[in-house]
């Protein structure tokens, strides 16, 4: 384990923390959103597991394990490491249960739980070398609403795969949490520790280099 | 190439999801999972038999010493008091007799505790 492995556990848990305390203080000065007033039904399904109810904490695996599989996929590159992280996220969700508190959507407490292993992942270069795998293996979302065969080819596949490789995290995190997870900028920015309006402006940087890196890797 | 990488291609790659998880995941997945079941919960009850068995021996044990103790306490009370005075009265004096402080095997520290003692049975 290297001192930055180290240093990173406690700072993990201590970004947790604040970012717990935060949504309460949106929540005490009015600031939250609609959507963070009414509980969604993974949060109620959390505070059941929270007194509990374990099956609640079997449904919301089973929910989320491929929504977390391939955000870290699209992240790392290895499909082992994505399944490996995915594990470490439901591990931690366990370890933090006591101290969750429903002030957000489910989906935001989720995914900065899975930014914040992904960072000290990207920190530890302990990542495996790329793996592409085939279009057959994935659900595009124009696929999915037509039924049709994937109209992404294995060269596409390798080229996005290598291009955001070379994006910034700061970069590729978002883009992979509104096109992929279908979040709303105001969710992500609570992710990722920014303001609604940075958060746009940072989504349309990071199309932007996306398509840069793609157009000279060709 | 500009072609290729229009908005919507870039949209639809880039919402891929994988379809299944691999095996070995799952087996984890199932490991990790089983290990919060309430199965796996500490019990108290009657179903858990190690902790049955080793609760019985405690209390077993517990009953023993408690038994051997009042047993010893209560022959100590009841024997007759004059009898076990006598004896040691009796031996003191004989200490007394035979062995004089520096002389005999018993250090000074020794001998005046027999003494005190012998004093404390005389006045008694």
């Amino acid at each position: 384990m290297t001192i930055l492995d180290q240093i990173a556990t406690p700072l993990e848990g201590l970004h947790l923390f604040l970012t717990q305390w935060l949504f309460r203080l949106d929540e005490r000065d009015g600031l939250s959103g609609p959507e963070n007033e009414t509980l969604d039904d993974d949060v109620n399904m959390f505070l059941s597991y929270q007194n509990g109810n374990n099956h609640a904490y079997r449904l919301l695996f089973q929910k989320w394990k491929l929504p977390l599989i391939s955000f870290f996929y699209r992240s790392l590159g290895n499909r082992e490491d994505a399944e490996e992280l995915t594990l470490d996220v439901f591990k931690k969700l366990h370890q933090v249960r006591d101290s969750y508190r429903p002030t957000a959507k489910f989906s935001s407490f989720l995914f900065t739980i899975a930014r914040r292993l992904l960072l000290n992942r990207l920190r530890s270069r302990k990542r495996k070398p790329l793996e592409i795998i085939q279009p057959d293996d994935l659900v595009y979302v124009a696929s999915q609403s037509n039924d049709e065969s994937p109209t992404v080819s294995y060269d596409q596949e390798q080229s996005i795969s290598h291009s955001l490789a070379k994006l910034e995290e700061k970069f590729r995190t978002p883009l992979l949490l509104t096109l992929q997870q279908g979040m709303h900028p105001r969710d992500i920015a609570k992710i990722i520790g920014k303001s609604e309006n940075s958060t746009r402006v940072l989504l349309h940087r990071a199309r932007n280099k996306l398509k840069l890196i793609l157009e000279e890797s060709e | 190439m500009k072609q290729k990488w229009n908005d919507d291609t870039l949209d639809q790659t880039l919402s891929a999801t994988v379809k299944r998880s691999s095996d070995e995941f799952d087996q984890r997945a199932e490991q990790m999972l089983s290990s919060l079941s309430p199965e796996n919960s500490p019990k108290l009850g009657f179903n858990n038999r190690p902790l049955v068995i080793f609760s019985g021996l405690a209390a077993a044990a517990a009953l023993t010493l408690f038994l051997t103790v009042t047993f010893q306490q209560n022959m100590r009370d009841e024997a007759p008091l004059e009898v076990g005075s006598d004896l040691v009265f009796e031996t003191l004096i004989e200490m007394d007799d035979a062995l004089k402080p520096g002389v005999g095997l018993l250090t000074e520290n020794n001998f005046e505790a027999i003494e005190s003692i012998s004093w404390m049975i005389e006045n008694s």
